[in-house]
Order: C-alpha cells, then sequence, then structure tokens
C-alpha cells in the first residue's frame, strides 16, 4: 500500500495508522485529528511530516486563499478581531457513531466546527492562540454548545481577540468575520464560492468580493486540489499545506477549549 | 386536550412546528427523537422529549399509547432506494406500534404532484426526482400500513416551507438568494405556522383524515417573504394571485407529445425505474459524481492547483510550546529527529 485513506470515527482509527506504520504508507486522515497537542504528536510520530496529512480541505477553498491574502496584504489595515460562528438552532447532531463519545470523540467542535476554527487560524496566518474563558454545554458527553473568548497571535506579532461561538442551541452568524480597520469581511465556508463578501461599515459601503475569485469553489475542486498537494509532496518530500504538522495550531485551539471549559476526557487523550 | 407526537422534532421542520404547537392553549406536543444528543434541542426550548427506537416495539407502542395524533416529519436523505429503505422501516414500526386510536399523519411534498409533462403532458402525474419518488412511495405505504392496522392516516403535501428557523428564510434574510434582486414570480410556499394549525385541526378532529396539500395563500414573493422576516411587513393586497406557471398555447402536435414524453425518460429512470434496482442505481450515481467531478476539475485553473506560499505555525521556544519542539518547528527548515523514521521505505 502506497496511502491509506483513515475515515474510521475517530475512537476506531489507531489500526489504520498502526498498519501504515508497519507498511510504510502514507497516510490521508479525515478530521478530526487529535483532542490534545500530545496525541497529536503521539499520532505523527513514525511518519515524515509530508507523509500524513488532515482532510482540512476547506483551506483549499478560493475564498479562503483570497481572505488570508487580505489578512497578510492589508488592503484594508490591520486586522483586528476575528468571529466564528458555526451552526444554529436545531443543527443535525448525533446519528450513527457520533452520539458515541468513545467513537465520534467529541461533539460539535470536534467533528463539525473543526472546519471554522482551523480555517479561522489559517486565514490568519496566525502563529498562537490563547483560550481565555470558555463555556459549553455537553450531552452524553459531546458538546453541542460552545462561547468562547481567545486571543490569537498573528504573524507581526499583535495579538487579536478571537470570539467563538459554535451552537447547535442558538442562532449563530454561521459565518467567519474578519475584522480589519476599514471594513469587515464574512467568510461562509459552506458556500460553495466561499461567500467572501464586505459588509457595511456605515458609509453606505458594501460590495461582494467573489467574482474576483479564483481556485476551488466546489467540493470536489478543494478535494482535487487537497489530493494533488499531497501527491506531488510524496514524491517531494515537501509538505502541504493540510500536513499534520501544520494543523498543529488547531488541535491546540481545541485542546484548550475543552480544557478551558472542563470538558469531559476522552480516554484517548493522552495531556501534557 | 389532544396530544400531538411528532417524529423528527429535532430536524428543522419538526422543531419549528413543534415550538409552535407547544405555545398553543389547545394541544400539547410530544417531541420524538432517536437519542438524548438529537434531543437537546428540544430540552433546551422546554418541550416534552422522548426517545424512540424502530427497533424496540413495546418501547414504541409504550411512548405511543397517550398520544392522539402522530405525525411523520423525519427527511429521508441518500439515493432512491436508501430513502425508500428509511421511510419504510419507520413507518412498519411506527405504524405497527401505534394503537388505532392514535391518528398519524405523514407529512410529503408537492414536488409529488407537479406534472413533469408539462403543458404538453399534463395529466401525467408522475414524479419527477428521486425525493418526489420517495415522498410518493411514503404516502402509499402510510396509507396501506394504516389502513391494515385501522389507523386513520392523512398526506399534508407540502410547498417549500418557511418560519424563523427554516435555513430558507434566513437565507433570505441574509440577501443570499439571487431572486431578491427582482420580486419574481409567486412562489409555492407554506409557513410552519400553517404546518402547525393543520395539524391541531386534524387532532381535534375539525378537519377529516384525507390528503391536503399547504400552500399559502394569496401566493408569496421571495421578496415578500423577505420582508416578513426582516421586518414584519405583510404584502398590501390579499388578492389571489396566478400561480406564474405559463401554459403553452401553441398546440401539442405529436411531434411536441414524443419530444415531451422523451423529455421524461430520465427522471422516470432516476425517481421510478432505478429505485427498484438499488445496486444499479448506487453504480449509476457513482458513475455520474464521478463525472460531475471530473468536469469541476478539469475546469480548475492549474495556476491554482498549487500552493506557493510558506506556513509557519508556532515558533519553537514560546512559552507552552517548549515540549513540543520537534514538530512546532519550522516546518520547512531541517526536519527534527524525533520524526525521521527508521525503516520506512518510502
Amino acid at each position: 500500500m502506497d496511502i491509506i485513506l483513515v475515515t474510521t470515527p475517530y475512537g476506531a482509527r489507531e489500526a489504520g495508522y498502526r498498519t501504515a506504520r508497519e507498511t510504510g504508507a502514507a497516510v490521508m486522515a479525515e478530521k478530526p485529528f487529535a483532542r490534545t497537542l500530545v496525541r497529536h504528536q503521539e499520532i505523527s510520530r513514525g511518519f515524515e511530516p509530508h507523509r500524513l496529512c488532515v482532510c482540512h480541505q476547506r483551506r483549499y477553498l478560493a475564498a479562503a486563499g483570497l481572505a488570508r491574502s487580505l489578512v497578510r496584504e492589508g488592503p484594508f489595515g490591520p486586522l483586528t478581531g476575528v468571529s466564528c460562528h458555526f451552526g444554529g438552532v436545531g443543527h443535525r447532531l448525533g446519528g450513527g457513531y457520533a452520539s458515541d463519545f468513545a467513537l465520534a470523540g467529541g461533539g460539535l467542535i470536534f467533528n463539525l466546527a473543526v472546519h471554522d476554527l482551523d480555517l479561522s487560524l489559517f486565514i490568519t496566518d496566525a502563529r498562537r492562540v490563547a483560550v481565555r474563558e470558555a463555556s459549553m454545554e455537553f450531552e452524553s458527553g459531546l458538546d453541542i454548545h460552545t462561547r468562547a473568548a481567545a486571543s490569537v497571535t498573528l504573524a507581526d506579532g499583535r495579538d487579536i481577540p478571537l470570539t467563538i461561538l459554535l451552537s447547535a442551541l442558538v442562532e449563530t452568524e454561521r459565518s467567519i468575520r474578519l475584522d480589519f480597520e476599514k471594513l469587515s469581511v464574512r467568510l461562509r465556508p459552506y458556500q460553495s464560492d466561499g461567500g467572501l463578501e464586505a459588509l457595511t461599515t456605515g458609509s453606505g459601503f458594501a460590495f461582494r468580493v467573489g467574482e474576483m475569485q479564483t481556485g476551488a469553489r466546489s467540493m470536489n475542486q478543494m478535494l482535487a486540489q487537497m489530493w494533488t498537494e499531497f501527491r506531488d509532496g510524496l514524491a517531494s518530500g515537501v509538505p502541504g499545506r493540510v500536513a499534520a504538522r501544520h494543523t498543529l495550531l488547531t488541535t491546540d485551539l481545541i485542546e484548550q477549549l475543552y480544557a478551558k471549559a472542563g470538558a469531559p476526557g476522552h480516554p484517548l487523550d493522552t495531556v501534557r | 386536550m389532544k396530544r400531538i407526537g411528532i417524529i423528527g422534532a429535532n430536524g428543522q421542520v419538526g422543531l419549528e412546528v413543534s415550538l409552535l404547537l407547544s405555545v398553543r392553549d389547545d394541544v400539547e406536543v410530544v417531541a420524538f427523537c432517536r437519542n438524548p444528543v438529537a434531543s437537546a434541542v428540544c430540552r433546551r426550548f422546554g418541550l416534552d422529549v422522548r426517545h424512540y427506537n424502530i427497533a424496540d416495539p413495546s418501547g414504541l407502542t409504550r411512548a405511543f399509547e397517550d398520544l392522539d395524533l402522530l405525525v411523520d416529519m423525519t427527511l429521508p436523505v441518500g439515493t432512491a432506494a436508501e430513502m425508500r429503505l428509511a421511510i419504510d422501516k419507520l413507518l412498519t414500526a411506527v405504524l405497527g406500534a401505534a394503537s388505532k386510536k392514535t391518528a398519524f399523519v405523514y407529512t410529503s411534498s408537492v414536488a409529488v404532484t407537479i406534472a413533469p409533462g408539462g403543458p404538453v403532458l399534463p395529466f401525467l402525474f408522475l414524479p419527477r426526482t428521486p425525493y418526489a419518488a420517495a415522498k410518493r412511495f411514503g404516502e402509499a405505504r402510510a396509507g396501506k400500513l394504516a389502513r391494515a392496522r385501522g389507523i386513520a392516516v392523512s398526506v399534508l403535501r407540502l410547498g417549500q416551507v418557511h418560519g424563523r428557523l427554516q435555513a430558507v428564510s434566513l437565507d433570505l434574510l441574509a440577501g443570499k438568494t439571487p431572486a431578491l434582486e427582482e420580486p419574481g414570480p409567486p412562489t409555492c410556499v407554506v409557513f410552519c405556522r400553517t404546518i402547525a394549525d393543520a395539524l391541531s385541526a386534524l387532532a381535534e378532529g375539525r378537519e377529516p383524515h384525507d390528503r391536503y396539500t399547504l400552500l399559502s395563500e394569496p401566493r408569496w414573493r421571495l421578496d415578500e417573504i423577505a420582508a416578513l422576516y426582516a421586518d414584519g411587513s405583510v404584502p398590501a393586497s390579499t388578492a389571489p394571485r396566478p400561480s406564474g406557471s405559463t401554459r403553452d398555447a401553441r398546440p401539442a402536435t405529436p411531434h411536441r407529445w414524443a419530444r415531451a414524453l422523451l423529455d421524461q425518460v430520465k427522471p422516470l429512470a432516476s425517481s421510478v425505474v432505478l429505485p427498484r434496482f438499488p445496486g444499479l442505481e448506487a453504480r449509476l450515481a457513482t458513475r455520474w459524481r464521478h463525472a460531475v467531478a471530473a468536469g469541476e476539475i478539469a475546469a480548475l485553473p492549474d495556476a491554482v492547483r498549487y500552493w506557493s506560499e510558506r506556513i509557519v505555525l508556532g515558533t519553537p521556544g514560546e512559552p507552552g510550546m517548549s515540549s513540543l519542539p520537534d514538530i512546532r518547528a519550522d516546518p520547512f527548515g531541517p526536519e527534527p529527529p524525533a520524526l525521521i523514521v527508521k525503516g520506512n521505505p518510502k
């Protein structure tokens, strides 16, 4: 085997990783990857960085790339804050293994909103994240509602606030909002074009930047880009943008959120 | 007071209808969900929740015994064959466990009534989509199972459902629906409030058990619905409006009849024929998805396939990260020894 695609639930993956280590196969692992940094490290052990990737395919969304360039190049001024909102009243939860804490590993954050958390960190080119406070509601060990405040350290060393609302109990904005000095931009990761739009700032100024985007605009295109980069990385030895080592900060954020909110531990959790 | 049970009360329509029923004085509502995770939102809103398991007939019988009306508001998903299987399993279990005194309501869709023949073959009432076919199957199955057990049954064919919690309504409010840029024709919509009214009427016996199509009349336009949710305004005119469909005035010649019949081949195959051959349907669905993916990938410019930007996450030596220096280092720098695997043949 050259590549193993691990899509079993979080709590039932060890055999897949073990087989890959034993056979020397590379691994593309479905999200979620790990609840703690140490667990992330444990899984990574035995794989060269370019040979272990996580399916955070939304990083390939054209709108995500454009949003990231807005942060980096600053046409609307420096980034002053980020909010990550996911879910809404009655957002589909549970069903099958997703209702089983041992298998699912977590609830809304871990199995669904992890894409949005990951994208928030990816777009902002975050270097560190620190959760200041977090409150959660749980059902059968699974998180179903999270409200948190964190700070993100950007590439230029500035700390900006990250506001998090992930819920199946209350309505959210269902988007990632980037507040720049002159303008706010909203990204809707689950719309095919990313739904990147500038928000009115009170000056009557509002426009959509969707037409300006190039790149992946559909799930198929995102997956094609991800797998192309993964395959090329196997040949070149260069880890792509979804290499497991490049998703550490996402795991860090998840670990901090669960720890801060006093979430029940999972059998696979290993902590520092 | 009549008691109504809603199966699938944690779904989008089921939840809003349950909430609307719960604030009425004339009925009581019980929310049926599969497990505590699914029912969390119902309990949050203070609904009376019961959990059900279709593999436990005696448990279902106990759960349904004090109900006057039981409503299936579950949403089947998957291929046509998978939808049929799920509908059949649920209806067989539920109607097998319910008593005669509990009437049953199956929620269907107006999609089952749309004539695929259009203006040329208006009499050809075959389901045009797998979803419509599944709902038509559900209608028939519910009727047959209920009649066999002497249970009164109704079918509610719903238009596009709008409400405060409905994604289509929220999208309208957020301005995500292109139709808002111009008024557009009146649409086939129904509000959750109307569905709740209908269920109340059936539970109390104010309406006989039968098959109903629920559409709001006069017909609403999408921009009017958006205005309703934005500021509570309602259309000024309440006069009936045309449906928006236009009947072709040209005569239906044999040539046009033949063409119209040919146009039905694909929808008929996908909604009527293929569900009877699940294996073939699954293979064709896979081939179709491959074709779609190939088309989308071919449209992707080579220039944007590759990532040229360096990613740096974390800086070694920062507080709190010192225990993880091996994989938090610059990912494009020299590989830390801990990650070089001995014996890895690749």
